[in-house]
């Protein structure tokens, strides 16, 4: 929500659900929409829940967009087949991560690995990884982040 | 406007899944006693100080 509060607040015409399983970071997202809009808008809501154990039912969602989870995770699979369960036929789903880019930045990505707080992949490897589970991808990349856009 | 609700919200919920009220605007499915996650401690306030910092992300990571 640092980068996209302020997006949000200019779509109003569709119902969102924000979803979190740190009740600071929902509170300090909802705090900088309050201070952009003088309130929460109403199509936005929070929901602290699991992303790795999603309580949605199937086909839920048109648009999916996971900010900088993927980075976080050993294993994306089970990740990745929960937000397919909960989009609809068409829907879209978009991701950002941090990857290896060839950059000096990988060797302080290694640094977080090494603490355990991140998993650095290429992006070949999430290629590989999201066609192995029928999720083609296309994705640009700027520095070591990468912005995924699933094509079924 | 399309708005959202605790109604609503539940709708989108599986049928097992047990929706609670935690302030105004943020629900859970958590359960009350689960111990938080490493962001709701100090880590938390470092991640949103630091890592959502635009400088830091540009001078780092390049973006």
């Amino acid at each position: 929500m640092a980068f996209t509060a302020k997006t949000y607040s200019l779509y109003p015409d569709r119902p969102v659900v924000l979803l979190d399983q740190s009740l600071k970071l929902l509170r300090i997202a909802k705090s900088r929409l309050t201070k952009l809009n003088g309130k929460v808008p109403d199509n936005l809501i929070f929901l602290h829940a699991d992303a790795l154990q999603l309580p949605f039912a199937p086909k839920t969602f048109d648009t999916i967009i996971s900010l900088n989870l993927l980075h976080v995770l050993d294993d994306i699979n089970n990740l990745l087949n929960g937000l397919k369960n909960v989009l609809t036929k068409d829907g879209k789903i978009l991701f950002t991560t941090l990857i290896k880019g060839n950059r000096l930045a990988d060797k302080y990505l290694k640094v977080w690995e090494d603490a355990g707080e991140v998993v650095s992949r290429k992006i070949e490897e999430l290629e590989t990884i999201f066609a192995g589970l029928g999720m083609p991808i296309e994705f640009d990349i700027n520095g070591n982040m990468a912005f995924i856009h699933c094509l079924s | 406007m399309s708005a959202i609700d605790e109604n609503s919200l539940s709708k989108l919920l599986t049928n097992d899944v047990s929706l609670r009220h935690v302030e105004p605007h943020i629900y859970s499915v958590l359960a009350n006693n689960k111990v938080g996650n490493t962001y709701d401690n100090k880590f938390g306030t470092f991640y949103d100080l630091v890592a959502c910092n635009p400088i830091y992300n540009r001078l780092i990571w390049g973006y």
